[in-house]
């Protein structure tokens, strides 16, 4: 298919901004969460509804786009978040700080907003911070797995690895989540 | 439900419940470009980003995670002889044309967010020729080598600036000498937007991929290193000139003697990986600082179109003398067997989608095995295409029954459990060929292993 012919498509227009009415605050949150920079989020959820746009005529199952949303919104996160990280900080990487430098550029961070402080209990708080240093992979598979409530299966098609990995990596994460409040408590 | 759970369901939801509104969808294509539509950037957000208009095609999103999973080479790195390894080759002694010395970005010490130093290595003895700390305030970002195996340019950024910007350093290499590694600063000036570099063969002239000044603009520049100067330039508001991937990429690689530059650019119809050639037009060019970067390319050679996985979730890349592309795949479905393989194709311009590919190498974990695969990547090609650099991690499942190695000497990745409860797991590059893998022997520092951060 042309790509000139994804503009041209009838219909194509309305259905994406219908599902964006419907999606968007949701996705927008769920990208809040894993990157913690609100104008990333809403980038990273404009790309992924113009990249199902574009691609509309060609998708093999227009009847699931929320899943290919999601998983457009999981990538997104994850580049997004590559471009604040070098590779090799990832299992270390303090998040608070990438939050502080997208402060320092005008974007701060949500953990590092008024609201967010206002928002959060001790607990929270504490467990918001346990998120954030995470390495990437454990965090989006809490993330989908507990604030989407998906299933592993689900989680793993959302961040195209094998239930096991994402298994694993739930694991890993809980148990790290779980031994920094016991340190807080 | 555990105590973890619900704290993290409750987190998180209350992060989320700060976010009230979206802005509106805005689905415009840009006026005048050249493959529409692409998503207006939108613009007035006090220190907006530039736009990230490139993620319109979920591969190049999807080539993001290939570089990502790297972060948990981390976690596996210490027991690399309680990893789970094919059976192996003899180390690498001068097979394949591989060059000699490298140099590798390399993390100057363990410490979360330090400076990263470079690392001069020999690739058949393993031994560490220096380690280079960087310049005050500064880290480096990518490397990139002439074809003397001795010379290397080295693009530093400052410490917490982005990655894009910064100036270059070149560093030469003359073993047996009382000096056997000098770093000087070059006469190019400071750069921003660099998304990709290549050192000619010479060492002469160095071709910079570059996002902007504009925004969307995409520009490659040749400078003259002796000078500064910049002798030709491209430049294009076509999004898909090339492949943005959220780091230095191989996207250019100068061939045919310096007479020309590759780069990997979207098919524009497919949104696949191709590899463009642009003609210099002579060792300094014609001076010509104007040209149109798709206008004066033409494509040299595509993601063939036949049945099973393609490579654009990797960035092809290019060998020096232009003959044959290298690039790797991933075959995974849930529940089944998952195979990589480094694919080698020749590069035909008059039929670019009509390549065949030879298989360097394969990689294949089993179903229920208790490892995954991580991460791959190519790293270096023989002009011949007859050798291949490549580079793989796993890393262990939890949980999963360990079953004893069965290497077979074809790449087959099986699980093992180290005595001791040490995970099994780890980092495997090394030379490619006709099947074999013959490890190079790297420092255990070095954990980031994709196309800018070490050359031969």
């Amino acid at each position: 298919m042309d790509i000139a012919d994804a503009r041209l498509s009838p219909g194509a227009a309305a259905a994406v901004t219908t599902l964006y009415a419907e999606h968007a605050l949701d996705l927008v949150r769920l990208a809040v969460v894993l990157t913690g920079d609100r104008g990333a989020a809403e980038d990273i959820v404009q790309d992924a509804f113009f990249g199902l746009y574009r691609r509309w005529d060609s998708l093999a199952n227009t009847a699931a786009p929320l899943g290919y949303l999601r998983v457009s919104v999981v990538n997104g996160c994850r580049t997004a978040l590559r471009r604040r990280s070098r590779l090799w900080l990832g299992t270390h990487a303090d998040f608070a700080e990438e939050a502080g430098e997208a402060g320092d550029r005008g974007r701060a961070g949500l953990a590092e907003s008024a609201e967010a402080r206002a928002l959060l209990g001790d607990e929270q708080r504490v467990v918001a911070a346990a998120l954030r240093k995470l390495p990437r992979r454990q965090r989006e598979a809490v993330v989908l797995r507990y604030y989407l409530d998906l299933s592993v299966e689900e989680t793993a098609r959302a961040m195209g690895v094998s239930p096991g990995t994402v298994k694993s990596a739930t694991h890993h994460a809980l148990a790290t989540v779980g031994r920094i409040l016991r340190e807080g408590s | 439900m555990s105590r973890e759970e619900d704290a993290i369901r409750a987190t998180t939801r209350a992060i989320a419940a700060t976010v009230r509104e979206v802005p509106p969808l805005e689905l415009e294509p840009t006026p005048g470009e050249l493959w529409s539509p692409v998503r207006r950037p939108r613009g007035g957000r006090p220190g907006g980003r530039e736009p990230r208009l490139w993620h319109w095609l979920t591969p190049l999103a999807a080539a993001a995670v290939v570089v990502a999973v790297a972060v948990s080479l981390v976690l596996v790195r210490g027991p690399q002889n309680g990893s789970v390894v094919p059976q192996l080759t003899p180390a690498v002694t001068d097979a394949g044309g591989v060059p000699r010395y490298y140099v590798a970005i390399d993390p100057v010490t363990s410490k979360p967010g330090a400076a990263d130093g470079l690392l001069v290595g020999d690739t058949f003895t393993g031994q560490t020729l220096a380690v280079i700390r960087p310049p005050a305030h500064m880290t480096y970002q990518s490397v990139t080598a002439a074809a003397d195996d001795r010379t290397f340019l080295i693009f530093a950024t400052e410490a917490r600036a982005s990655w894009m910007n910064g100036r270059w350093y070149k560093l030469v290499l003359a073993p047996g000498t009382v000096h056997p590694v000098s770093v000087t600063a070059t006469a190019l000036g400071p750069q921003s937007g660099v998304v990709g570099s290549a050192l000619s063969g010479s060492g002469e002239y160095l071709a910079v991929a570059e996002n902007g000044p504009a925004k969307g603009q995409r520009r490659v520049i040749v400078f003259t290193v002796a000078s500064g100067r910049p002798v030709r330039a491209w430049s294009t508001m076509n999004l898909l000139a090339w492949t943005v991937i959220p780091s230095q990429q191989n996207l250019l690689t100068w061939i045919d003697g310096g007479r020309a530059i590759a780069f990997s650019a979207l098919d524009p119809h497919l949104g696949t990986e191709i590899v463009r050639r642009l003609n210099v037009g002579g060792p300094q060019g014609d001076g010509d600082l104007d040209g149109d970067l798709i206008a004066d390319s033409q494509v040299i050679w595509s993601t063939p179109a036949s049945s099973g996985p393609s490579c654009k979730f990797t960035t092809p890349l290019v060998s020096a003398n232009g003959q044959t592309i290298a690039c790797t795949t991933s075959d995974f479905a849930a529940g089944q067997a998952e195979t990589v393989t480094w694919h080698v194709y020749r590069v035909s311009a008059q039929h670019p989608a009509a390549s065949k590919d030879m298989i360097a190498y394969q990689v294949t974990r089993p179903p229920h095995a208790s490892l995954a695969v991580l991460f791959n990547n190519t790293l270096w090609v023989s002009p011949s295409g007859s050798a291949v650099i490549g580079v793989w991690a796993s890393s262990p499942l939890p949980g999963a029954t360990p079953s004893r190695g069965n290497g077979n000497g074809n790449g087959s990745v099986a699980a093992t459990l180290q005595p001791g409860g040490a995970l099994p797991g780890g980092l495997y590059v090394g030379l490619m060929s006709h099947g074999t893998f013959t490890p190079l022997r790297l420092p255990s520092s070095i954990v980031s292993l994709s196309y800018h951060s070490i050359a031969w």
